[in-house]
């Protein structure tokens, strides 16, 4: 992960098509990408395990997002909906009459 | 006897002085449907004012005969954040998908404020589906800040937190997914709490991020928001995220001249004295999180707060240690990035064909799709669903959401670490003033109120002078949170907040 290639991807993404001033849009998401840039670099992390993971001990949740539902290619519009399609199942709380 | 006279009140007694019929419910709910007309204009804390609904109901509860007037909010004129399903009355999430979106049903915690009798007045104010902290909506308007009209009433429960301040209603209810019911609370100088995620269920709050979402409640004090929490709390089977609570859950307990009161359920008058305080608290143990006080962004006057609060808490015989939270330097990234991932998924759903308002796109079905996205989401809100796409997607997964994940477990056992030797942790709830209507309100302002929903406890914003500190306890403890705040509101009469 490096900043152009954020910034490239970003650049690339279909959600951005119709953005007006893109350089623009794209600079405001520094922020956003300094944090992920903290998370990854964060030393303390380095030996976490999958025992650090949050478990049902943690909180009455279920976990939301699964590693097989992650799309392959970054997107945001086909690859995500059909995404939220196979995750909904009834439940997020907006009733489908939405 | 006047309606000045009646203001005063707490929520308490002033729905059992309508339950036996000494006070008319219309008189009362004309009365802030005047204030809203009156002051709105200007606050614009309300997206939709049910002012034919409100009166409806007033006459309908006005009508039934006292011996079977129930209901502990009976008569209680009330706002509901934008974001909670409200059947028959509009419901946007501040978002243009939503503009005509009417609801079919209630949400679960709007269903049980019914049930209890409350007069709902409107629908307030957010940022876009609760992402952001200034309450600053492009699509309907900017909320003002009533204590101080060139800032922001902060956000996103923004215009809950005005219309309370302002006295447009004498209680709110909002939801809190980063700090959004304490945040706005500390702005407008009034009591908010954000409960144990779980307690209160989520069905029918549109949703943003799901493992932090939690409905929550802003008060003119703490005895206002015990008797709002006991009545919106427990388990629900429509979300299966939520439990059941304690028997004892919200429960206020604070010593009074005529004995200890309870709160909810006590509509005694309730009359305190310094004397029958004193070391009321004793026996409660409080750490002070040192690295949120010794923080560079906190303003003097905050840091000031957290002090004085704590010299009180010690007067009043709690036991007051510092205690360390060595995982705060990751607190606002990991939140913004797991939020992030949780919305880019919650919002996958709003295409204009599926779920949300058509915004008129003509072309092929993905254009089509594209075009409403484009436009129906404003800049904050697709920042947070490329950012948490991004995160998820496969070549990032394990260096991004795998690791914010594991942080997360880390803060969790952190917090619990220091509530394992104390009642409540002390902190700031915010840097220091509002910002102003036309600045910035950077990420790293959410420090010290992200905690509480990486972890799910629950956490309390106290007015305190001129600023505010925020409370966290243990699962499930917000009694404890509220029986403190409410001695130090008993101690210090000043600061029970009424309203404009």
């Amino acid at each position: 992960m490096d900043k152009q290639e954020f910034e490239q991807i970003l650049s690339l993404s279909r959600l951005m098509e119709k953005t007006g001033d893109r350089e623009e849009f794209i600079r405001s998401m520094e922020p956003l990408y300094e944090m992920m840039e903290k998370v990854r670099n964060a030393a303390e992390l380095e030996d976490a395990e999958d025992s650090d993971l949050p478990g049902p001990e943690d909180f009455p949740l279920r976990t939301l997002l699964l590693r097989e539902d992650v799309p392959h290619e970054f997107s945001c519009t086909e690859e995500l909906l059909s995404l939220s399609e196979r995750r909904d199942g009834g439940f997020f709380s907006v009733p489908r009459s939405i | 006897m006047d309606m000045n006279n009646y203001l005063q009140m707490d929520i308490p007694e002033l729905s059992g002085a309508m339950r036996r019929g000494e006070l008319s419910v219309l008189e009362l709910t004309a009365h802030f449907l005047n204030v809203i007309e009156k002051e709105d204009p200007e606050i614009h804390a309300f997206i939709t004012v049910d002012r034919e609904g409100a009166l409806r109901r007033a006459r309908e509860l006005d009508g039934q005969p006292v011996s079977e007037r129930r209901g502990r909010l009976y008569g209680i004129p009330v706002s509901v954040k934008d974001n909670l399903l409200t059947r028959g009355l509009r419901t946007t999430a501040g978002s243009a998908f939503l503009r005509d979106y009417v609801p079919a049903t209630d949400a679960e915690a709007v269903k049980r404020l019914r049930e209890e009798g409350a007069v709902i007045l409107g629908k307030t104010n957010l940022d876009e589906f609760g992402m952001g902290s200034k309450t600053e909506n492009p699509v309907y308007g900017s909320t003002v800040n009533p204590v101080d009209p060139e800032r922001s009433p902060g956000g996103s429960s923004g215009g809950a937190a005005a219309a309370l301040a302002s006295g447009m209603c004498l209680l709110s209810f909002g939801t809190d997914t980063g700090g959004s019911v304490r945040q706005p609370a500390a702005y407008c100088g009034m009591f908010g709490i954000k409960p144990t995620y779980g307690a209160v269920s989520r069905n029918g709050l549109v949703a943003y991020a799901s493992s932090m979402d939690t409905v929550g409640v802003i008060a003119r004090n703490a005895a206002d928001a015990a008797l709002a929490l006991s009545v919106i709390a427990g388990e629900d089977p429509k979300d299966s995220t939520s439990v059941p609570v304690p028997a004892d859950y919200a429960l206020m307990t604070v010593p009074g001249n005529h004995g200890e009161k309870t709160i909810p359920g006590d509509h005694a008058d309730m009359t305190f004295s310094g004397k029958a305080l004193k070391d009321s608290l004793q026996g409660v143990s409080v750490g002070v999180l040192e690295e949120f006080l010794s923080a560079d962004l906190l303003s003097d006057e905050s840091r000031a707060a957290v002090s004085s609060f704590a010299a009180f808490l010690t007067e009043y015989g709690a036991s007051v240690t510092y205690v360390h939270l060595p995982e705060t330097e990751l607190l606002v990234p990991v939140y913004y990035m797991l939020a992030s991932c949780e919305a880019s998924s919650n919002l996958g759903r709003y295409d204009g064909i599926r779920y949300g308002t058509d915004l008129g796109t003509q072309g092929p079905l993905s254009d089509v799709y594209l075009g409403n996205r484009t436009a129906g989401f404003s800049s904050e809100v697709r920042r947070r669903i490329l950012a948490g796409t991004y995160i998820l997607s496969e070549e990032h997964y394990t260096e991004l959401y795998l690791r914010a994940e594991r942080a997360r477990a880390r803060i969790r056992r952190a917090y619990r670490k220091a509530l394992s030797s104390c009642d409540i942790l002390l902190c700031p709830v915010v840097r220091g003033k509002a910002p102003f209507l036309s600045g910035k309100a950077p990420y790293d302002d959410d420090l010290f109120t992200v905690g509480a929903n990486l972890t799910g406890l629950p956490a309390c914003a106290v007015p305190v002078g001129p600023s505010s500190v925020q409370l966290v306890g243990r699962p499930m403890a917000e009694g404890t949170l509220l029986s403190a705040a409410g001695v130090y509101e008993a101690v210090n009469a000043g600061e029970r907040r009424t309203g404009k």
